[in-house]
């Protein structure tokens, strides 16, 4: 019962920051860097795992933010090449990390922690038994605080630039004409993504990521009147979609991070289907008045 | 890295005994990746010159739920059951990514997003809840995600070269009117030609090639062997035939290094050695290939200011 808790604990800080961050990425229309990092942040997990000989928080975050704005930097460095497109460059330099970690995952797999496996799922089953022990006592799983750590960070990174990623994602031509350093906070942002994928690795794995950052926020997009109630909204959908798709997983005993993944989606599609329902009524409504 | 060193010996054996083809299932393997390889690089161009580069990304991660959905209903792995069933996700898949943005406010880049992970979590949501089945035949399953070559049946891999051979003979066939509908598409309109129905030919072929590559290459990594080899091939030559044709060499080159490594390490997962040497070749192009080359641009770029002082 207690490692319920834990586990849906994790999972909602994990998917909060993730439709947080999630918001920025949709509105820019950047969900396709969003997903090249969280692919890249692989490579920084391994590194950060041979360098330090096992397993460390701190190495990992360092490894993975260098990584993801590695990824940012690169895939902008490339798409100036005349013959290269901002898409081709995302997707070169996303697979070739992704595939470099995995190769060095399987070379040294006597050395890693790391399968591929929880590359795909994530571990969230596993999550209460890796406990931190503090004082002799435990203090809950280590995989929860990570999680909390990285959800204040993006929580009062927001309060703080709010106005500033306001401003980059309605207006970044504005943006540039106020003096405002656009490159500074996209870095920033990508930071802050490299950051949230590496908290939610342990949970659902580096592929999942993508659905948490993309699918929330794009639900919120599509019902939110504003950038304050688009991020309230995303929080909602995601934490709707952890408990619903825990309790699918539950029922049909498969994997934790992917059920919730699902449920995501099925939100989003029950969102749109409603919309298209209300969209058709209304279009009706006005036929009939305009008959009579 | 000391295994390494003391394997070495071995590893120059087992790859002698690869190319001599002694061993009949392995030169299956390198016929089917080769084919694979330059299957996909060649209409991966096209895919890449119109612009839609990551839809094969998209394309093959929803064909997992498919191949899943096939397994529960016919309890089996044989290739064509698979095939059909990836297909028929990975054409929803298409049909979802391109229907959100025409339809909702949700932009194209965040469709291609959703689709990818929404149908990859139900793939995966299916395949962890199968190896929770008590059913027979269910392992390997999981190997379509980063593809093993070296497990793959010599049966398996006749009919991935054959769809691999067909893909490849219709691109030619069409070649003319693909070539005409990517970098012109209006003008190849007024010439009379059936645009949509070339493009829905193009869709299957892209659904096709990425299904044939899901136990080689894998799902994760499908994408770069669709587009890397094109974007290498840039660097060479700018006619679109040659371009073709070096994609093509390039594709292929990597299916026979990876057919090769996954002869000396059979249970290594084949995709990502593909894509790292994919990446090494498009490296190698962008430095030193002749047409765009960093090196020859620099060289020719000192000859102009040469003349230029003169």
């Amino acid at each position: 019962m207690m490692s319920d808790i834990w586990i849906l604990a994790t999972a909602c800080l994990v998917a909060s920051s993730c439709a947080l961050v999630g918001v920025f990425l949709v509105l820019r229309r950047q969900s396709l860097l969003g997903d090249a990092i969280s692919h890249s942040v692989l490579l920084g997990i391994v590194l950060s795992y041979l360098m330090m000989d096992g397993r460390s928080e701190i190495a990992m975050m360092v490894g993975a933010v260098i990584m993801g704005l590695l990824t940012a930097w690169l895939a902008e460095w490339l798409q100036k090449h005349p013959l290269l497109k901002s898409d081709v460059s995302i997707g070169m330099i996303f697979t070739s990390f992704f595939a470099l970690g995995v190769v060095l995952i399987s070379v040294y797999a006597g050395q890693i922690d790391l399968d591929q496996e929880c590359v795909l799922y994530g571990e969230i089953a596993f999550v209460p038994f890796d406990t931190v022990i503090w004082g002799g006592e435990s203090m809950g799983p280590r995989a929860f605080w990570l999680a909390l750590v990285v959800f204040l960070v993006n929580v009062s990174v927001i309060a703080v630039v709010f106005e500033r990623y306001r401003l980059m994602a309605f207006h970044p031509v504005l943006a540039v004409a106020l003096g405002v350093s656009v490159p500074m906070w996209h870095t920033l942002l990508m930071a802050q993504v490299s950051l949230t994928t590496v908290a939610s690795f342990d949970a659902v794995g580096a592929i999942l990521v993508v659905a948490l950052l993309v699918i929330p926020a794009s639900s919120a997009y599509l019902v939110a009147t504003s950038l304050k109630t688009m991020l309230v909204w995303a929080l909602g959908y995601a934490q709707l979609s952890v408990l619903l798709g825990y309790g699918l997983a539950v029922w049909l005993d498969s994997a934790i991070a992917a059920s919730i993944a699902v449920m995501a989606g099925v939100l989003l599609l029950a969102t749109i289907l409603f919309q298209q329902l209300i969209q058709k009524q209304s279009q009706k409504a006005s036929l009939a008045s305009e008959a009579h | 890295m000391a295994d390494w060193q003391v394997m070495s010996a071995d590893y120059w054996a087992l790859t002698l005994s690869f190319w001599q083809f002694e061993d009949a299932n392995a030169l299956w393997v390198l016929v089917g990746s080769v084919l694979l390889g330059v299957s996909a690089s060649v209409v991966g161009s096209f895919a890449v010159l119109k612009r839609q580069a990551l839809i094969g990304d998209a394309l093959a991660h929803s064909a997992l739920p498919g191949v899943m959905v096939a397994f529960m209903l016919f309890h089996t792995q044989s290739p064509i059951i698979m095939l059909i069933g990836a297909m028929v996700s990975s054409l929803m898949g298409f049909m979802l990514m391109s229907w959100l943005p025409k339809n909702t406010k949700i932009k194209p880049d965040a469709a291609l997003a959703i689709t990818l992970s929404l149908f990859f979590a139900l793939g995966l949501m299916a395949l962890s809840y199968i190896q929770g089945l008590n059913v027979a035949g269910k392992s390997g399953l999981d190997k379509i995600l980063f593809g093993q070559a070296a497990a793959m049946l010599p049966e398996d891999l006749i009919v991935l070269s054959s769809v691999a051979l067909a893909v490849l003979l219709v691109v030619g066939l069409l070649f003319q009117k693909f070539r005409l509908i990517t970098f012109n598409e209006n003008y190849a309109r007024s010439l009379g030609l059936s645009v949509s129905l070339y493009q829905a030919v193009f869709a299957c072929l892209l659904v096709l090639v990425v299904v044939i590559g899901l136990q080689i290459v894998g799902v994760v990594l499908m994408a770069a062997v669709l587009l890397v080899p094109v974007s290498a091939a840039r660097f060479w030559h700018p006619n679109l035939a040659v371009i073709l044709w070096v994609a093509a060499i390039i594709g292929g080159l990597s299916g026979m290094v990876s057919a090769n490594i996954s002869y000396l390490a059979p249970s290594a997962p084949t995709g990502p050695w593909m894509v790292l040497v994919l990446a090494g070749l498009f490296l190698l192009s962008f430095l030193f290939a002749p047409y765009q080359g960093w090196f020859f641009n620099r060289i020719r770029a000192n000859d102009k200011d040469l003349t230029d002082d003169e």
